[in-house]
């Protein structure tokens, strides 16, 4: 019985989805019958997994970047008080600034284009992994670079070997906040003047294809949660000997 | 000395970038220098152009958190605290909380057509999230050992959750609506620039498309400030509170779940 | 190796205010000695040794290696710290974490996992190679540092009250190995600890540091015999007498 729990609420959920939408009578609340029915078109008529090829492809891209410049630089200003100190204020200057704000710049420079996308998704990303960079370095324990200092490592080897290595777990973490900014800031782009799955899901919503617009939007919500729960997998598989995931990891 | 550089660091940068245009290195039509940027901002009507719709973006940003954020704060208990609405709604979260907040913006002009109401819906929505998990977590993480020392000292769980539970998951709390306001000010953002007619994203997005270059500079830096300012505004709220009650925001989350 | 410390001192300024951690410090070490630094918690054993390792630039006298003034770290030296769990590293196998040692060394691969394998063998770990640190006791993970510290080939041990965290019987254990440990491989073993008892079980001499700043305060030889056995050695009365001693120059308690 107890095992059967989430599937209840799942069920009852979806009971209560349907109920409204009959009872609401109005075009804008479809049957979730209606709604699956519109997946399946928009799947068998490859639609729906271009466009999500697509957002993929863009969100990549900029998690790409982020992690290229975001990661070092954070693993770097961790470690150096001096470097800190020197590209703390700029970056305090830089972090409020709302990743949507970038688009309109963006296209005035770049253009549509995997340019737009590398810069708007990367910064979007880039700042959640450069604090989370950051803050694993400075936490890495002394102990372990006296060890390895100790040991007769050099300070190349300290990075790579132990480091970086130390930091993971962090780095974990902080990918798992920047995915759903990428996912989000990359559908917004796309919304606003590209491609993919956010210009479809205007498209739907504007030529009143309402059912498929719902059904895309429950594929977005599936993409969200199998890159989170991709990101699960990797770090059971890799970061078991971290502390907290000596035990079964959280749900995605 | 590093100090000293790291904050002319942002000046340096302004300057190198305004010498640059200066020097035809940067092509002005593709990227205004910072003095063209200014002078926008001088030109008649346009600062209070500016100001209308930054006022117009905050309040979207300010009601749709506040909004989220009593539905998340107030869910969060509730789930925090009681364990098998936690149980119940724990799939349904699942489900609800991985959809990207603009995809949910279609589905609410559908809804609510395009105005206001819009837009502080779907930022509620998107705020909600954190600050939900937050607070549930926050519960969560209660040092039973408090909860005992009260029980014992003769509480009934009402008081014990009230006087207990509550201050110590603040801090966890306040770390979810920290997040929450940096998501806010985003979301009312994209919802203009998707479905708005006015407001800052909308006012960036015009002026790009209008090759209004140092306009839409203009309305990014608004957007900056902004944001800028809720953060500043929201940790000076929490710096008076702590003034106020000392160790408020000192209770470390403990291992355990609350019994 | 022979370590010698030169009128060491170390102070640091903070707002204006000098603090003195070590003053005056001056000793020998010789080849394949044990040398136990016995003093209170607190009063900067942990910064002497690490300023012996090269960790920590002294701010006063110096630190000589067979004569020649240390530079940089000490080559050839290995650290075994008190907090055990915090110095394996964590995402590395019990091997992966003892051929760390080695990586540095012009080794071939097999060359390196054998020497690993067998520096495991030594303290009796060899079934556990392919476990993860966070899957083993205290005491092992212990061991594991030991086994990692002996692979490396070093021919100094400095060791910072690394029994002080594990239970009374896996000290014995351990205090053993270690005393087996260091009979085989001759090296030389500088080893921290505020436990007289310990002090006196595994060395041949014992400094004793004294209140802030720390002073070399006794400078006592235990001449007690080879092989040292738990029960004998302790029962010996000039296990107590020497105690006595120690006690005094710590000043807590009177002399034998």
């Amino acid at each position: 019985m107890k095992r059967l729990r989430p599937f209840l609420g799942l069920l009852a959920a979806l009971l209560l989805w349907e109920v409204a939408a009959l009872t609401a009578g109005t075009r804008a609340l479809p049957t979730p019958a209606a709604v699956a029915q519109a997946l399946v078109g928009l799947i068998q008529s490859a639609t729906l997994p271009r466009a999500l090829g697509l957002t993929l492809g863009h969100t990549a891209l900029g998690l790409g970047a982020a992690l290229g410049c975001g990661i070092p630089l954070g693993l770097w200003m961790g470690r150096s008080q001096g470097v800190r100190t020197l590209l703390t204020p700029i970056m305090e200057l830089l972090r409020p600034l709302p990743p949507p704000a970038l688009i309109p710049p963006a296209m005035l420079l770049l253009g549509f284009g995997p340019g737009l996308y590398t810069a708007v998704v990367g910064f979007g990303a880039g700042f959640p992994l450069l604090l989370a960079a950051m803050d694993a370095s400075r936490a890495v324990p002394e102990i372990l670079c006296d060890t390895a200092r100790s040991l007769g490592a050099g300070r190349l080897r300290i990075v790579t070997r132990v480091v970086f290595p130390a930091c993971l777990p962090g780095l974990a973490t902080g990918l798992r906040t920047s995915l759903p900014i990428a996912l989000i800031v990359a559908v917004l782009a796309e919304m606003v003047g590209g491609d993919g799955t956010g210009k479809l899901l205007l498209r739907l919503q504007r030529t009143w294809r309402i059912p498929e617009m719902y059904a895309c939007v429950v594929g977005l919500g599936l993409t969200g949660w199998g890159l989170s729960a991709g990101l699960s997998f990797l770090e059971r598989r890799f970061l078991f000997w971290a502390p907290p995931h000596q035990h079964p990891a959280p749900r995605p | 000395m590093i100090r000293l550089a790291g904050r002319l660091l942002p000046l340096a940068a302004l300057l190198l970038w305004e010498i640059l245009c200066r020097r035809g290195v940067i092509d002005a039509r593709f990227l205004p220098a910072p003095s063209a940027i200014l002078a926008c901002l001088g030109a008649p009507g346009t600062a209070g152009d500016l100001l209308a719709q930054t006022s117009r973006t905050l309040l979207r940003t300010l009601g749709g958190f506040a909004l989220g954020g009593a539905a998340g704060f107030g869910l969060g208990l509730a789930c925090g605290a009681v364990r098998s609405l936690d149980a119940a709604l724990r799939p349904l979260v699942e489900i609800l909380r991985p959809i990207p907040s603009v995809a949910v913006i279609p589905v609410a002009v559908l809804w609510l057509g395009l105005g206001n109401s819009l837009d502080v819906v779907v930022v509620a929505f998107a705020c909600s999230w954190p600050v939900f998990v937050a607070a549930r977590d926050a519960v969560h993480a209660v040092d039973p050992t408090l909860c005992d020392t009260a029980r014992l000292g003769g509480l009934s769980p009402g008081r014990v959750f009230r006087l207990v539970v509550l201050p110590a998951s603040l801090p966890g709390t306040i770390t979810g609506l920290r997040t929450a306001l940096g998501i806010a000010v985003a979301v009312a953002v994209s919802c203009e620039m998707v479905a708005g007619s006015d407001g800052l994203g909308q006012l960036a997005l015009t002026a790009s498309y209008a090759r209004q270059d140092p306009l839409a500079w203009l309305a990014v830096l608004a957007m900056g400030l902004a944001g800028g300012v809720c953060a500043l505004g929201f940790s000076l709220l929490t710096r008076w509170a702590q003034r106020r009650r000392p160790g408020l925001l000192e209770i470390q989350p403990g291992r355990g779940r609350m019994p | 190796m022979r370590l010698q410390a030169q009128d060491l001192g170390l102070h640091y300024r903070r707002n204006g205010a000098t603090t003195t951690i070590l003053a005056d410090i001056s000793f020998t070490l010789a080849e394949g000695e044990f040398l136990s630094l016995l003093g209170p918690s607190g009063v900067g054993k942990t910064t002497l040794l690490r300023c012996l390792a090269g960790l920590v630039r002294p701010t006063r006298g110096a630190v000589l290696v067979d004569g020649s003034p240390l530079c940089g770290t000490l080559p050839g030296a290995a650290m075994v710290f008190q907090d055990y769990a915090a110095s394996l590293f964590p995402w590395r196998t019990v091997l992966g974490n003892v051929r760390f040692g080695l990586e540095g060394q012009k080794l071939s691969g097999p060359e390196r996992e054998a020497l690993a394998r067998a520096a495991l063998t030594d303290v009796g770990l060899a079934d556990f190679a392919a476990h993860h640190p966070f899957e083993l006791s205290g005491g092992m993970q212990q061991r594991v540092a030991l086994a990692r510290a002996v692979a490396s080939g070093a021919r100094l041990l400095l060791m910072d009250e690394p029994f002080a965290s594990v239970d009374a019987l896996t000290r014995i254990e351990l205090e053993d190995l270690l005393l087996r440990l260091w009979h085989e491989r001759r090296a030389s073993v500088l080893f921290v600890t505020h436990d007289v008892e310990e002090a006196l079980y595994l060395s041949d001499r014992v400094l004793v540091l004294g209140d802030r700043p720390a002073r070399l305060v006794g400078d006592v030889p235990v001449p007690l015999p080879r092989p040292r056995e738990q029960l004998r050695t302790r029962g010996d009365p000039a296990f107590a007498a020497l105690r006595g001693a120690l006690f005094a120059l710590l000043g807590k308690g009177t002399s034998a």
